[in-house]
């Protein structure tokens, strides 16, 4: 029973001490690294040999009886203690050059990795610089290849165009009259003017005069009768036969003056009344009245 | 206007830009492809003829792609010569 629990003791012993040491350890590292390279040597025999003592060590406080467990074991525990913490140097060391080793391997890695990357892509930046390329010549080669096409087709039409220019010829040349556009009550006063002057004109020849179309000539001249500037009578040939008040003042009288009158001694009679002879005629004839009269004055 | 004697036609082209609407009358040859007079009335105009137009007096388009012969059987005689810009308008 005590030896159980002396053993028991020892073994608590043993596992307070060991974050201990490594707490030392840490705070001197230099020293214990080069401790390690010495001892990593060793190593390979030494964790067989502390793994033993250790299991020995177990069995022996199991074993032993009475006295003082704690001194024996303190002994026993400082030499133990030393080869613990050549054995957790050494381990410790051998596990940071581990990890230095795969931490310098995974870096290798990585630069590798990086260096494949870019070279692919840079491999693909080229790839896509010819591609590009490629595309911009043959959309060149289009675009002059239809700039030669439209020169061309601008050549040929010139050459056809210098074929046919000798056969063509400017027969006459002018200028739009623009009566309307200068004043169109001029051409109203025109119109009136030109219809009392001819006396008897046939519709169409007025239409032509005045470049309106017959039926609108019609329609003129009956909205001209209607505001009393014009009077006449239209007749069933496409005649307009203009009537001034006063030849028609002068028929009405001869009605009044022989009460009753048929209509052919009327139409024989109108006749004197009426001329249907052109205006100008009639001016020349009323001069020559005039100066008759101033002769026989 | 029209004649058709000696196998050439006759054009009465007017200039509708111009205020004044001078026109002057073309002789063409009945064969002669319509962009030729087309060409010809403008350069007598003064005008550029990759931006004119011929069209009918009533607006109406033609085509230049035929010969003088169609286009006065189809449109007449009376044609105005317009900037291309006003075409459809």
């Amino acid at each position: 029973m005590e030896d159980m629990f002396v053993a028991i003791l020892s073994m608590l012993l043993v596992v307070a001490l060991i974050p201990l040491y490594l707490w030392r350890r840490r705070q001197v590292p230099q020293s214990h690294e080069q401790e390690a390279q010495v001892q990593h040597r060793e190593t390979v025999v030494r964790p067989t040999g502390t793994r033993s003592r250790m299991r020995r060590r177990h069995t022996s406080a199991a074993s032993t009886s009475s006295a003082p467990p704690a001194a024996e074991e303190t002994d026993d525990g400082s030499d133990e203690e030393a080869l613990e913490g050549e054995y957790y140097n050494a381990k410790a060391s051998k596990k940071k050059g581990r990890k230095k080793e795969e931490r310098q391997a995974q870096r290798q890695a990585e630069e590798a990795a990086r260096e494949s990357r870019h070279t692919k892509q840079d491999r693909y930046a080229e790839i896509r610089r010819r591609k590009d390329e490629e595309h911009e010549a043959k959309e060149r080669l289009l675009e002059e290849e239809a700039e030669a096409r439209k020169a061309k087709e601008e050549e040929a039409a010139a050459l056809e165009f210098e074929k046919w220019k000798g056969e063509f010829s400017v027969d006459a040349e002018g200028t739009t009259e623009n009566e309307v556009q200068d004043g169109s009550q001029g051409l109203l006063y025109d119109f009136v003017e030109y219809i009392k002057k001819q006396k008897c004109i046939p519709l169409e020849d007025l239409a032509a005069e005045f470049k309106l179309r017959t039926q609108d000539c019609i329609n003129r001249i009956t909205s001209l009768e209607d505001m009393g500037r014009l009077s006449g009578v239209m007749d069933d040939r496409g005649k307009y036969i203009h009537i001034s008040y006063e030849e028609m003042q002068a028929v009405a009288d001869y009605i009044k003056r022989e009460g009753r009158v048929s209509i052919a001694h009327l139409a024989s009679k109108s006749n004197q009344f009426i001329d249907l002879e052109p205006k100008a005629a009639m001016i020349t004839e009323e001069e020559l009245g005039a100066q008759d009269e101033i002769a026989v004055a | 206007m029209a004649s058709g004697a000696g196998g050439k036609v006759s054009f009465k082209v007017t200039l509708t830009s111009d205020p004044k609407l001078p026109f002057k009358v073309f002789s063409v040859p009945e064969g002669a492809p319509f962009t030729a007079v087309l060409k010809f009335a403008a350069e007598e105009f003064k005008v550029p003829p990759q931006t004119s137009a011929i069209i009918t007096n009533d607006g109406v388009g033609i085509n230049p792609q035929q010969s003088a012969g169609n286009v006065f059987l189809k449109h007449g005689s009376e044609l105005r010569l317009i900037p291309r810009d006003r075409v459809g308008a």
